[in-house]
């Protein structure tokens, strides 16, 4: 995902003097793990581990937002402007959905096997002696070879 | 040979749509001539489809430019190995390669059953061939391989560099296997319906068919992960892309569909659920290929713009409401043949393992489908990324591991109190030794507390299963303990190789664990500079730069110490791909068999000087690998065939000879 962007190496003489304030890599990071990589082939890859040239230069930019100030909402959102919702790693508000309906399904799911189960106890028993050699020649087999399955257990 | 193996395909077309025909004709007037004759076509397809196959590696190995998809798949200065993975390296031929893997399964399928499931098979290769019959129609209207261009191109433009790799190379044909194996569960499904044999007989028939596809889908999966960790070069093995995902799905439904039909073959219940499970499987193989084939989610796999989604959309629809139409012809037939006896039963451990891997897959499915709904509903484009998955299925995998270890310590039918307690008394032991251990050792994050406690819970299990198995083996004779546990393992391969994926299982999830306690740090370093990383100290050396036909290598030498110890040099590299201009990362990693130390070559600066690292320390990543490896070590164990398999076997082949199983064809056959 990441380097499949046709980048050139990166020539970074800004990087190479930090300045006592500069943000560390962490601190950027950290603000980048929002966002995802929005260039062409990268994918949609976590702007905070991308490798590519977009992905470098974005977390520069965030670097020099956190300097001048700005806090992570507004580096954030100026992502956004920038480049669109598509940009958060994560929807924004207003999709509160997304994360709702699995676990809804999960408990829907459990009220699922509750039921089957009840109705299951419901069942008539059936004996198993009524499995007699006259039933299906299926089931015999299936019988055969579960008294194998015995005998060799 | 390229127009051979034209030929070929559209000769694939025909014999399989001649084996569709044989075989329902056959099966219909109970006609044995024509049944064979249409198993004799889908063999015939078999061979066809390798002919057209061996016509396009003959086109590639030849560099025949003039065919656009080698001009397109290759060029001249691939190396050999992967001039081998251009076959499936690009849309059509992956779609013929898709085709051909199908001819072979059927070929297969075939040959096993020359004698065995005679009412079954008739109906069971006219569903395969008919999937054979739909990849040769795809290839020849949709996405022909063979086309010629107008001009031959002096060169080709070669294969993504980043499938340039060893694991590339086997990644896609294993999880090919896996999805396109699926296909053969459900024909025998789809054949016990249509000839109404709704006893345990189509469930023997397909068990193997199901676990091959199953394992090779699990192998290709992790294959696929291992990839992504030392190419892609972003310190982990799994991120969430659709084309992921869409091969995660029917995997896990294809697990629950293992467990479930073990309610099945011992109780006979769930019959219809099992075959709605079933449909659902190979329905997910055939939507995961047409969501990451037809473009409409974003992902970072080659093939994703083409206009074959539509052809997709047509045939899962027919399957969608072939089976849902048979199955509801027979629902009559699929009455449960047995009722609950208690809750706190093996029935219901395995209906809670349904449960949570079914919400896993839709929990997946959602993630994934999250972005396409929402842009159809709000037409603003929104991204559903790692974060939603992680934070949505960390939980229901901590359920699904506990159920892991909870499910084999219920017995059939019912578990008593007294039997609860002795089963559930070891494994929490065990569990609450592990609690303490990893508090011990200083891990404080609450989910991985939690994982590795259900680690040792699982771990306790399976343990006290073997435990059991030996001692009542040298109750009944005078067996070591060792001797005790080959036999286990090899009378009982069912059940004592389940126990062994459990193992991997738990492999996987401290692997997974290690997640929690990854070191991430990015530096610039000055030649000759060191630093230090958790208890490791790097020391950039220099740097280094080479050029072959195909690529520009750049590459950094560190060396890795640890508390003052020389351990290895490290050479991270980035590969600038001529052709396509293309960068890709090449990582260094230091395993040792705690951790990784992974190393990235981000960039250097314009002298040479100074070059900047990104690094990983990923604990337990081994864990991962090993666990993959048990994982199919431990199925392929489970699949082969014991003695008792064998004389099954026979039985099957001998009542099916004397047609006592077979009233249907008894007229036919004689």
């Amino acid at each position: 995902m990441t380097h499949v962007c046709a980048i050139l190496l990166i020539s970074f003489g800004a990087l190479t003097t930090p300045v006592a304030a500069a943000p560390t890599p962490e601190q950027i990071k950290d603000v980048a793990h929002d966002l995802v990589c929005l260039c062409d082939t990268c994918n949609r890859e976590s702007l905070s581990t991308c490798q590519c040239g977009f992905a470098t230069a974005e977390r520069e930019t965030i670097g020099e937002m956190l300097v001048a100030g700005q806090s992570r909402q507004q580096i954030v959102d100026s992502y956004v402007d920038r480049f669109g919702s598509m940009g958060l790693a994560n929807p924004p508000e207003g999709y509160d959905v997304v994360w709702i309906v699995p676990f809804v399904m999960l408990g829907v799911g459990v009220l699922g096997v509750r039921q089957v189960l009840v109705y299951w106890r419901r069942g008539r028993p059936v004996a198993a002696a009524s499995v007699t050699p006259t039933a299906a020649p299926g089931a015999y087999g299936d019988r055969l070879r579960d008294d194998l399955d015995s005998f060799e257990a | 040979m390229v127009d051979i193996g034209y030929f070929a395909l559209c000769l694939s077309l025909a014999a399989s749509g001649y084996a569709v025909f044989a075989s329902l004709m056959g099966a219909q007037r109970q006609h044995e001539g024509l049944i064979r004759s249409g198993e004799n076509a889908a063999l015939a397809v078999c061979g066809l489809y390798t002919v057209a196959a061996i016509g396009l590696w003959y086109a590639i190995f030849t560099k025949d430019f003039q065919v656009q998809y080698v001009a397109e798949n290759t060029s001249r200065s691939q190396p050999f190995q992967y001039v081998l993975a251009s076959l499936w390296g690009g849309q059509s031929g992956s779609i013929l390669f898709w085709g051909w893997v199908l001819s072979i399964f059927t070929g297969a399928t075939v040959l096993f059953n020359r004698n065995r499931y005679r009412s079954l098979m008739p109906y069971t290769v006219a569903v395969l061939t008919g999937s054979c019959l739909f990849f040769a129609v795809l290839n020849l209207f949709g996405s022909d391989p063979f086309v010629r261009l107008p001009f031959t191109p002096q060169d080709g433009s070669g294969l993504n560099p980043i499938l340039q790799h060893p694991y590339m190379a086997i990644h896609p044909p294993l999880l090919y296997a896996g999805m396109i194996g699926m296909t053969v569960p459900f024909a025998f499904g789809i054949a016990a319906l249509a000839a109404r044999q709704l006893d345990n007989t189509w469930l023997r028939a397909m068990r193997r068919w199901l676990l091959i596809p199953w394992a090779f889908l699990g192998a290709g999966l992790m294959l696929g992960g291992k990839w992504a960790y030392v190419e892609l070069g972003w310190g982990g093995y799994w991120g969430w892309d659709p084309v992921e995902n869409a091969s995660l799905m029917p995997w896990l439904a294809a697990t629950a569909l293992l467990h479930s039909v073990q309610i099945q073959e011992r109780k006979g219940m769930l019959k219809v659920w099992n075959m709605v499970l079933l449909f659902f499987t190979f329905g997910m193989t055939i939507f995961g290929t047409f969501l990451t084939r037809s473009g409409i989610v974003s992902s970072v796999h080659a093939f994703a713009q083409s206009n074959i989604g539509s052809y997709f959309v047509v045939y899962l629809v027919l399957i969608i409401l072939g089976s849902t139409v048979m199955l509801v012809r027979r629902l009559p037939d699929l009455k449960a043949e047995n009722h609950l006896e208690s809750f706190a039963s093996r029935e219901s451990a395995f209906l809670f393992n349904n449960w949570i891997l079914l919400a896993l897959l839709f929990a997946v499915l959602w993630g994934t489908l999250f972005p396409v709904i929402s842009e159809a509903v709000t037409g603003e484009k929104i991204t559903v990324g790692a974060p939603f998955f992680n934070q949505v299925s960390i939980p229901m995998g901590l359920v699904l591991i506990f159920l892991t270890g909870a499910g084999p310590l219920f017995a059939w039918r019912r578990t008593s109190k007294e039997g609860f307690r002795r089963n559930f008394g070891a494994p929490a032991i065990w569990a609450a030794v592990t609690l303490i251990v990893v508090i011990a050792v200083g891990v404080r994050d609450f989910y991985a507390l939690t994982s590795l406690t259900l680690c040792g819970f699982v771990g306790g299990s399976v343990v006290l299963e073997f435990v059991r198995g030996i001692a009542a083996r040298r109750r009944t004779s005078a067996e070591s303990v060792v001797v005790a546990l080959a036999t286990l393992l090899a009378k009982s391969r069912r059940r004592y190789g389940g126990y062994l994926v459990h193992v991997a299982m738990v492999m996987l999830f401290v692997g997974f664990t290690g997640n929690a306690f990854s070191v991430d740090r990015e530096m610039v370093l000055q030649q000759g500079q060191s630093a230090t990383v958790d208890d490791y100290t790097i020391t950039f050396q220099t740097l280094a730069f080479g050029d072959d036909d195909s690529k520009s290598v750049s590459a950094a030498a560190l060396t890795l110490a640890q508390d003052g110890e020389f351990l290895a040099t490290l050479v991270p590299e980035r590969h600038l791909y001529k052709k396509a201009q293309q960068t890709t990362t090449e990582v260094s990693i230091y395993s040792s068999w705690f951790e990784d130390f992974y190393i990235i070559l981000v960039g250097f600066a314009d002298d040479n000087a100074s070059a900047k690292f990104q690094i990983y320390v990923n604990p337990l990543v081994g864990c991962v690998w090993w666990g993959a490896a048990l994982f199919v070590v431990s199925s392929l164990w489970t699949m082969w065939p014991s003695a008792r398999d064998r004389r099954m076997a026979r039985l099957d082949r001998e009542s099916s000879r004397a047609d006592t199983w077979e009233p249907a064809l008894s007229g036919a056959a004689s």
